[in-house]
């Protein structure tokens, strides 16, 4: 496996990668957010703000490791 | 069809029951899973597995899968009636009681672990009983009936069949097998959504808080264009990571550009018509995207 910065192949991905995951994670998670229910109680809305924020946080556990592989 | 079926088999009463308990695993929605099972097998061992290690695990992946279908139909017995697309599934139409239905999931899940866990390695029962588990317990059980986050969430239980075939050839997992797991992770929602748009009466009508029944088409379509770009971005950490090489990149390229262009239009032209091609090609980009994988490292 080369390293990062020695494969085009590699910078080319990830860079792709990074600006299709980053702006569209944070828009999705930020419409999601913004889509609770006011009526729900407390502890509902904490619950679906992280199901919201747990998809965006394993991707960038992903870009992290793909990119320090 | 009564229950009497299941008492009285006659004349083609044994292949009538085979078929109905058949129709409990769904074959069809395991079709696709069990591609990733396979494709992923391929891609662990850069060629071609032992053939007999290849029939184990997809046997195994199919009891494994199955089970828990058959334990969902029994857990949503209650609600399939109100649906078009379920109200005909053999539990409901009394063809094969609740109780036989859930003693033949947990009898497949047994099945399931002790195949894989014979013909391959403990971590691949593991992993199968893991699915099966997330599926029924996380899925059908918790998220389905209180989020809107269900299929999301819940759609981690759809990936473990890759993660399967994987540990089936390696015996372990590596950044390629969660790879492998994330894709189907993160084209589980624009595919199920695009499904939602088409069956959001039965939904509404079941009460499941599908995303569009909740909270309306036009933020569902948004989602799914959002969705499609990060799994696109997702498809592509294979070859950052440097685990895929030019073949795979191309192939991806080509199949996340169509999918990108057709959600792009699903939210443009909001008709169902867009959300049935969206969603037929799912089927087809995820089946291809794996072939892709497997084809790049053999």
């Amino acid at each position: 496996m080369h390293a990062l910065f020695d494969s085009p192949l590699r910078v080319i991905a990830l860079c792709v990668a990074v600006l299709c995951i980053v702006p569209a994670s944070v828009m999705s998670m930020r419409q999601m957010l913004n889509l609770r229910s006011n009526d729900a109680s407390a502890g509902i809305r904490a619950l679906e703000a992280l199901w919201s924020v747990i998809p965006v946080v394993g991707l960038l556990g992903l870009l992290i490791w793909a990119g320090l592989a | 069809m009564s229950s009497g079926v299941i008492g009285a088999p006659s004349r083609g009463g044994v292949s009538t029951i085979a078929g109905e308990y058949l129709k409990l695993t769904k074959p069809r929605v395991i079709s696709l899973l069990l591609f990733t099972t396979l494709a992923a097998m391929f891609t662990a061992q850069h060629g071609v597995p032992n053939g007999w290690l290849i029939v184990w695990t997809m046997l195994g992946g199919y009891l494994a899968a199955g089970g828990a279908n058959a334990i969902n139909h029994y857990v949503d017995r209650d609600i399939d009636g109100h649906m078009k697309r379920t109200d005909a599934r053999p539990v409901v139409a009394g063809s094969v009681t609740p109780r036989r239905a859930l003693v033949f999931g947990l009898g497949c899940g047994i099945c399931a672990a002790v195949i894989l866990a014979l013909a391959a390695n403990e971590l691949t029962a593991v992993l199968a009983v893991t699915g099966l588990a997330v599926y029924v317990g996380i899925y059908t059980l918790w998220l389905k009936r209180s989020t809107v986050h269900n299929i999301v969430i819940g759609g981690a239980a759809g990936a473990f069949p890759p993660l399967v075939g994987w540990a089936a050839v390696a015996g372990h997992l590596g950044l390629y097998a969660w790879l492998l797991f994330a894709v189907v992770f993160y084209w589980t929602p624009p595919h199920f959504w695009a499904l939602a748009l088409l069956l959001q009466k039965d939904y509404a009508a079941a009460g499941v808080p599908m995303l569009p029944v909740v909270h309306g088409e036009d933020a569902t379509r948004r989602q799914i264009f959002l969705w499609t770009l990060v799994m696109t971005g997702v498809t592509l950490l294979p070859c950052a990571a440097g685990l895929a090489g030019w073949t795979y990149l191309v192939g991806a390229l080509i199949l996340n550009s169509v999918f990108v262009v057709m959600a792009y239009r699903l939210m443009r032209t909001p008709t169902q018509s867009m959300a049935r091609i969206t969603f037929h090609y799912s089927l087809i980009y995820l089946a291809l995207i794996f072939v892709a994988m497997a084809v790049d490292a053999i």
